[in-house]
């Protein structure tokens, strides 16, 4: 269809302030209120997750405490995070890009990129295209998202976060060819994938905006950082060839899951409990979507975010599996092996080389098939009445995570 | 070599998605290809009869188009039985035997 003369159009599309729109989108009541959604004040993740515009004005900004928030802004309503009406909203917005395109894929819950070259004919020019979609998500779903236009994907996502977010359309192009006169003036700290590290070790070479890491040579930068020099200076001067790849999702390569502990967790029988309802949880997907992994991985870090320590290390069983205890087993070892003795405040476990499960070894000595189908069993029990319903007794002690995890996605409230 | 240069690899390494929002999301692609079942119209029925009794008679080889809920099958083999009462057909493929439900066949090529 579109030969490489032929430019393509990509879109990224960014919700505003998600989960606070999603919120005043269901709660019209609060419509000229100043809004934040945060999460458990009880727990350490007592903080700000987002805010809404007016909030914003009042000073209330992502990731701080709730304390400061409401010392800024006293009439701030707070709601607790709703993480699957996040999701489902996601997908709506979601069908609402595919009525335009099949081309969409999600890049993270409120940002995704479209491909709408194949559908100039039947829709306009981009610009046409970008207000409907701007329109119509507003329409459906109450919320206001942002459009970086251009020919590739990290040139759309620069023209959304540093164009976009900013102008008053919420509509923006970024033109390779005028770079110079856009992107390149812009501190380079504005540049897709650089953080603030990047920006200290660019800044040691003097370089401070993006048009000055476009000029620089590029042997330089792939000396100093090999792939991913060549990659800044593939993004600083705008060229990339990445697709737009809805099925970008199907191959899995891994399964894992990983928890933050509410408390520091210290000595190896209480840091079994978690290990154990990680290989549980693991395995539980594993099962569901029909998988075997052969290597088990343990990741681990310390309590003291500013002085970090842990470790991630892996090992290779002698069968694929997907039976709770033999992972609990491999990861107990791998933990038991690799562990300094410190305090421990986040841990998870992840299952890779991933295999399917139609067929596997008969081993000799010890009854897989009795204990696959009680797992099995077990599974349908969960599926059908939740997480909760049934767990093992150690769950229940203090150092047990499964019964609040049972209530949450990615940390926060269902 | 590291994958951020070829394909997709620079998004797909930097991707930020909760894995029940992953989830989802291929759940709702493999949706998207869900296909309705097709109604076949009297004379066409009438059409793929002949063909099967014709095939059956002759014990010609054809293949069937199997309706399925995500990508049609093929299915190649002669008709031995045809059954009235249970509306199936069994097929034989060289030494083996298949039972085919009539409802499912959406063509037949020869």
């Amino acid at each position: 269809m579109n030969n490489d003369k032929k430019k393509r159009i990509v879109m990224l599309a960014d919700c505003q302030s998600f989960y606070a729109s999603v919120e005043k989108a269901a709660h019209p009541e609060y419509a000229n209120r100043p809004l934040a959604v945060a999460g458990d004040p009880a727990r350490r993740s007592g903080i700000i997750l987002a805010a809404c515009p007016l909030a914003k004005q009042y000073g209330v900004t992502t990731a701080e405490s709730l304390g400061e928030a409401l010392k800024k802004c006293p009439d701030l309503v707070l709601v607790r995070p709703h993480m699957q009406e996040y999701i489902n909203v996601s997908l709506q917005i979601t069908e609402i890009f595919q009525s335009y395109t099949d081309l969409v894929e999600p890049y993270s819950i409120d940002e995704q990129f479209l491909d709408i070259t194949g559908s100039l004919k039947l829709f306009g020019n981009p610009i046409k295209i970008a207000t409907s979609i701007q329109q119509k998500v507003m329409n459906e779903t109450g919320i206001y998202i942002r459009i970086g236009m251009s020919e590739n994907k990290v040139l759309s996502k620069m023209a959304c976060d540093n164009f976009a977010k900013k102008n008053h359309s919420g509509i923006f192009t970024l033109h390779k060819e005028e770079l110079q006169e856009t992107l390149w003036r812009l501190p380079v700290q504005r540049m897709f994938m650089v953080g603030s590290r990047m920006r200290q070790h660019l800044k040691g070479m003097g370089i401070f905006t993006i048009g000055q890491l476009a000029q620089t040579p590029l042997s330089k930068l792939r000396e100093k950082w090999g792939v991913n020099g060549e990659v800044l200076w593939l993004i600083a001067n705008g060229q990339d060839f990445s697709p737009v790849k809805p099925a970008a999702h199907d191959v899995q390569k891994a399964i894992g899951h990983q928890m933050t502990l509410p408390f520091d967790f210290c000595t190896l029988d209480e840091i079994k409990v978690p290990l154990l309802e990680l290989s549980e949880l693991v395995c539980q997907r594993m099962r569901a979507k029909g998988y075997m992994g052969w290597v088990v991985s343990v990741d681990c870090q310390g309590a003291d975010f500013n002085h970090p320590h842990g470790f991630h290390r892996q090992m290779k069983l002698f069968d694929p599996t997907n039976l709770t205890n033999e992972v609990y087993e491999a990861a107990t070892t791998l933990f038991q092996r690799n562990w300094d003795g410190q305090p421990i405040r986040k841990i998870g476990i992840t299952l890779s080389q991933l295999i399917s499960d139609h067929e596997y070894q008969l081993t000799l000595f010890d009854n897989r098939e009795q204990k696959l189908l009680l797992e099995r069993t077990i599974d349908r029990m969960k599926e059908k009445y939740g997480n909760a319903v049934i767990m093992r007794a150690s769950s229940l002690k203090r150092f047990g995570q499964a019964r609040e995890r049972a209530q949450k996605i990615g940390g926060h409230t269902k | 070599m590291s994958k951020k240069l070829q394909g997709n690899g620079l998004f797909e390494s930097s991707r930020m998605m909760l894995p029940e929002h992953k989830e989802a999301f291929i759940l709702h692609q493999k949706s998207l290809q869900k296909k309705v079942r097709p109604l076949i119209d009297d004379q066409e029925k009438e059409r793929l009869s002949q063909i099967i009794f014709e095939a059956m008679h002759d014990r010609k080889e054809v293949i069937f188009v199997l309706f399925e809920e995500f990508n049609d099958r093929e299915l190649r083999g002669i008709v031995v039985k045809v059954d009235q009462q249970q509306k199936k057909i069994q097929l034989t493929q060289e030494d083996t035997f298949v039972w085919i439900n009539i409802a499912d066949i959406i063509d037949v090529l020869f």
